[in-house]
């Protein structure tokens, strides 16, 4: 082969691996939307969890939650003293807000067409709107910012006058002046002056009128939110403890958890399933990081050998001669066909932790690698930094699957 | 993290226990040295000695071989036993593969069993105590070229130490003293085995390498006053009685074949003293039977110097280890010699009499404490003036440090000369016992030593780290400490304590332990504001949370969602800590 057509395909090659290398992050896609339904699984875990420790708003049941969560705010909690003070606050934010000018001229202040703020917001608007139009005069003219900036016809400016610059600048300076029908650029420069500061006290009104209609729109939405929580206090009371115990299970250690849930079956599997779930984002995460940095590798180091030899071979002592053919293929030959046949591999091993849903074969009481578990031992994830400090602290250790700890799974969901 | 260095120790087993003491107390000093380098030694102790509870109490992992005398007790050839020792010393070496052996007086071993491993181990080290001239002083310089590095060990009196590799003999040796006892230079010198110019004590020329590779250190003792009780505690821990005379009586490590008769005399002697309360230290391998009584305090313990401050006075076997204990810390001491193969003893008590450091008690004709005499030197041990300036020339005649000094040797072979630097710098005895006592690992000293490294010295950073609460882990104050910006001296390393100092006192009153852990380790910072004020608004966020009962998972969360986004605006971050106090802390907990 030619060392010309070499050239060529070799080039060809370079722009398909360049382009391979810019779109490989998008052929993670599907680990993005796997990811997402993880999160949501966790996120969808952690309510049933918070659902499970407070069902109902009894007495009883709020009495229990430290025991099963270790979560200890509703200990000595006198339920019907708590909704009578509830009630009490929102019915005296209720009259609080009747009462303020700004709620009770709502109407006035924000309709859509003669409300006062309104009408105060377009005004200052169009004010803005004619200083920025007045301002685009001055911009839009060629070289006017440049000698602004520059200070002419200030004490600032710094040009010397043996310099070209120098009287170009006064050309432009004179010939700038006259379009505006000023005397002298310092006159220009004035007006130019005098609109930014317009722009900057008009933006500070549009704030402050932006701020104005914000509070009464808050007020309103406040008030709102009010009257339905006091519509149906007990409902949204549970949903706040309920997310409060939800809060404190999202960081809440795992292990010390599940010792709390003290045996019971549908806590223990939920703690499980939050548990195995964030490590299923962990790992899977890790496996694309690993999988994306070994491609990236692969064809950055395809790129640059054959960059090295488009070089070499197009220096003018190669002109026309003839390579052996077989080298050629060899230098030629496409790493992405390898890397679809390693990705299929990390697809497959990816679906495996991905997709894994026997939660409820974990045991927090056993030295357990969640990795393995997953896995059932068979996937090197020496890679992950858990796994591997795992393996440091437990050397010679074999992953042998745990009998079932519970005579059937138990369905939760 | 840096490769471990290990370190394999030899030592045999005497008569005393002062070859296992020695080995311990360099070793001591080199893990001092290595936490101080955040290094990891691995430290393995091949031993025939049978004094192992003593490395048990120093925390090193021993492989013990019986000892020769035990061999005999039991009645195995002999023959046997030396094939099998020789193989296992081998095998071991082989595969342990030391970056350091370090070997206590015999170079070769005490029947050649050293000879064939010494090439399996990095570097070499010997540790070189006086031994009689008569003790195969050829077979010993035939040895020594194959050691990287020699530690000859000057007794006090022996020779003034002028440089790590320079003696000066002239200046101590052979004088006339108060106590009219003259020792002959010839003697003093053959005791300690040393070379002077260039010949070795029976004549023999040492080879300028060798000469080149010795370096002089003074006594390695295991513990030093400062590491032991003061003397209140001291005699609690030994039931002195508060108006007691308390007597030590030893006849050293226990493993003399005198020594229970010899122990015999002077409790016999001692006993008739009205208001004496004797302590005998009987010794880690003294196999004869005990002597209790209500005024009696009967010890095997190894360790028994940590409480030497309790006593009074002391009539002691002149073993190196005793002798040099009982004399740094001041203690009154009558020292008599036992006939030992290769230490000679009477050589060094010879010495500590000449100095006026001690008193010399002979020996009558049956191998004890001579009957008159001991009752003279029981006299003397009780008259206040006596024992006022005995104490004082006890304390002048040691010199301290021995321990380090070697340790700092040994870990020439193994670190580089700046690494080495920075550690001695750091291992003063305040800061290793700091460390001790927080049980740190080389990893964590190394993180630690990152953080501080603007403060070199030892002292100087465990007065800053003294002020760490005991409640938290280093690690707690390790995530802490790495949100701020590096101390560039010691005043910022003390402001950022400080700060610690207020967060720890402030998440104390939370019970939950890993609570607090993560809680650590997720508490959300920003770069922007400042730490202080940082710190200001978090201790009131935790001290709202506490008061409301609320949990430190859910503050955290509570504190995480508020802080979203604001890291970057000083102003917004420390208004949202403060939002956050008041979402938490808020008795109303409805969301509305």
């Amino acid at each position: 082969m030619r060392v010309e057509q070499f050239l060529i395909l070799a080039r060809q090659r370079v722009a398909e691996l360049r382009r391979a290398l810019v779109a490989l992050p998008s052929e993670f896609a599907r680990h993005r939307m796997c990811a997402t339904q993880l999160r949501q699984l966790r996120e969808q875990t952690l309510d049933e969890l918070a659902q499970v420790n407070v069902p109902t708003l009894a007495p009883a049941t709020l009495a229990t939650v430290e025991r099963y969560t270790g979560y200890g705010r509703f200990r000595d909690l006198d339920l019907n003293a708590y909704l009578a003070r509830e009630r009490d606050r929102l019915m005296q934010r209720v009259a609080e807000i009747s009462a303020d000018p700004r709620f009770i001229r709502r109407q006035e202040l924000l309709d859509p067409t003669a409300g006062e703020l309104t009408l105060r917001l377009k005004q200052a608007r169009d004010e803005l709107a004619l200083i920025e139009s007045g301002l685009q005069c001055y911009e839009q003219e060629p070289d006017f910012l440049d000698l602004y900036r520059r200070g002419y016809r200030t004490p600032a400016y710094r040009q010397s006058w043996l310099s070209r610059q120098y009287y170009l600048d006064w050309k432009r300076g004179d010939e700038i002046t006259e379009k505006f029908g000023c005397k002298s650029f310092s006159e220009v420069r004035a007006a130019y002056d005098h609109l930014l500061r317009g722009r900057e006290v008009c933006r500070k009104t549009l704030e402050s009128l932006e701020g104005e209609i914000e509070d009464v729109r808050r007020l309103i939405a406040e008030l709102n939110e009010a009257q339905r929580r006091l519509n149906d206090l007990p409902r949204f009371v549970l949903e706040d403890f309920r997310r409060m115990v939800r809060e404190h299970l999202v960081l809440a250690d795992r292990k010390q958890l599940f010792g709390w849930a003290g045996g019971d079956r549908v806590r223990e599997s939920l703690i499980k399933r939050l548990d195995g779930v964030e490590k299923q984002l962990e790992y899977t995460q890790a496996m694309v990081d690993r999988c994306l940095k070994a491609e990236q590798h692969d064809l950055t180091e395809a790129i640059t050998k054959l960059e090295r030899k488009v070089a070499k071979f197009s220096r003018p002592k190669y002109a026309g001669t003839l390579l052996d053919p077989h080298q050629v293929q060899t230098w030629l030959r496409d790493p992405r066909e390898r890397l679809v046949a390693q990705r299929a591999r990390f697809w497959r091993d990816y679906a495996v932790v991905a997709e894994y849903n026997q939660y409820d074969r974990y045991d927090f009481a056993s030295d357990l690698l969640w990795w393995d578990v997953m896995t059932d031992g068979r996937l090197d994830g020496s890679f992950i930094p858990e796994v591997e400090q795992y393996r440091q602290q437990h050397p010679g250790y074999v992953y042998q699957r745990p009998t079932p700890f519970y005579g059937q799974e138990v369905e939760v969901s | 993290m840096t490769r471990a260095l290990t370190v394999v120790a030899y030592a045999v087993n005497g008569s005393g226990i002062g070859h296992l003491t020695r080995v311990l107390a360099v070793l001591r000093w080199m893990r001092r040295l290595a936490l101080c380098a955040g290094r990891q030694l691995d430290i393995y102790l091949l031993t025939t000695s049978e004094a192992g509870q003593l490395a048990l109490r120093e925390g090193i992992a021993t492989f013990k071989l019986p000892s020769k005398t035990v061999v005999r007790a039991a009645g195995l050839p002999k023959e046997d036993y030396l094939r099998l020792a020789r193989q296992w010393v081998w095998h071991s070496l082989g595969l342990l593969k030391p970056d350091l052996l370090l070997v206590d007086t015999f170079p070769g071993g005490t029947f050649g069993e050293l000879g064939p491993a010494l090439d399996l181990s990095g570097r070499r080290l010997l540790i070189r105590r006086a031994v009689r001239a008569e003790f195969d002083p050829a077979g010993f310089a035939g040895w020594l070229p194959c050691y990287d590095r020699i530690l000859t060990v000057v007794e006090p009196g022996a020779g003034r130490l002028e440089t790590d590799n320079k003696i000066n003999f002239a200046s101590e040796s052979g004088r006339d003293t108060a106590n009219g006892i003259t020792l002959p230079l010839d003697r003093n010198l053959s005791g300690l085995g040393l070379e002077i110019a260039g010949r070795l004590p029976d004549g023999g020329a040492i080879s300028p390498t060798v000469a080149a590779r010795t370096r002089y250190v003074p006594p390695i003792l295991l513990r030093e006053p400062e590491d032991c009780q003061n003397r209140a505690t001291a005699r609690r821990r030994l039931g002195i009685p508060d108006d007691a005379f308390a007597l030590w009586l030893s006849a050293g490590g226990g493993g003399d074949a005198c020594a229970e008769r010899a122990l015999a005399t002077l409790i016999e002697a001692c006993e008739a003293l009205p208001d004496a309360h004797l302590v005998v230290g009987a010794g880690p391998l003294y196999a004869g039977p005990p002597r209790r009584g209500p005024r009696i305090t009967w010890l095997t313990d190894p360790l028994a110097v940590e409480d030497f401050a309790g006593l009074d006075a002391a009539i002691s076997a002149a073993g190196f280890n005793a002798t040099y204990e009982l004399l740094a810390l001041g203690i009154p001491t009558a020292l008599f010699a036992q006939e030992k193969i290769a230490d000679d003893q009477a050589a060094r008590a010879a010495r500590a009499a000449a100095a006026a450091a001690a008193l010399w008690l002979p020996l009558d004709a049956a191998g004890r404490p001579d009957a008159v005499a001991l009752r003279e030197a029981l006299a003397s041990l009780r008259d206040g003036e006596t024992r006022a300036r005995l104490t004082a020339r006890a304390r002048a005649f040691v010199p301290l440090g021995g321990a380090r000094q070697a340790a700092w040797h040994a870990m020439q072979l193994l670190l580089d000369p700046s690494e080495l630097r920075a550690a001695a710098a750091r291992a003063t005895p305040r800061l290793c016992r700091w460390l001790e006592s927080r049980n740190l690992d080389a990893e964590r000293c190394a993180q630690l030593w990152a953080l501080t490294v603007a403060v070199t010295d030892g002292d100087d950073l465990a007065e800053l780290l003294e002020t760490l609460p005991e409640s938290f882990g280093l690690d707690d104050w390790l995530f802490f400490a790495r949100r701020l910006p590096a101390p560039g001296d010691e005043a910022d390393l003390e402001a950022a304590l400080a700060l610690w100092g207020r967060l720890a006192e402030a998440l104390q009153p939370f019970d939950d332990e890993r609570g607090r852990l993560a809680f650590l380790r997720h508490l959300p910072w920003s770069k922007r504001a400042s730490p202080d004020d940082q710190v200001r608004v978090i201790t009131g966020f935790l001290a709202a949370a506490r008061l409301a009962g609320e949990s430190l998972y859910r503050a955290l969360s509570v504190l995480e969602r508020h802080t979203a986004g604001a890291e970057n605006d000083p102003w917004r971050w420390l208004m949202a800590v403060e939002a956050a106090a008041r979402e938490v802390g808020d008795g109303a907990v409805a969301g509305a």
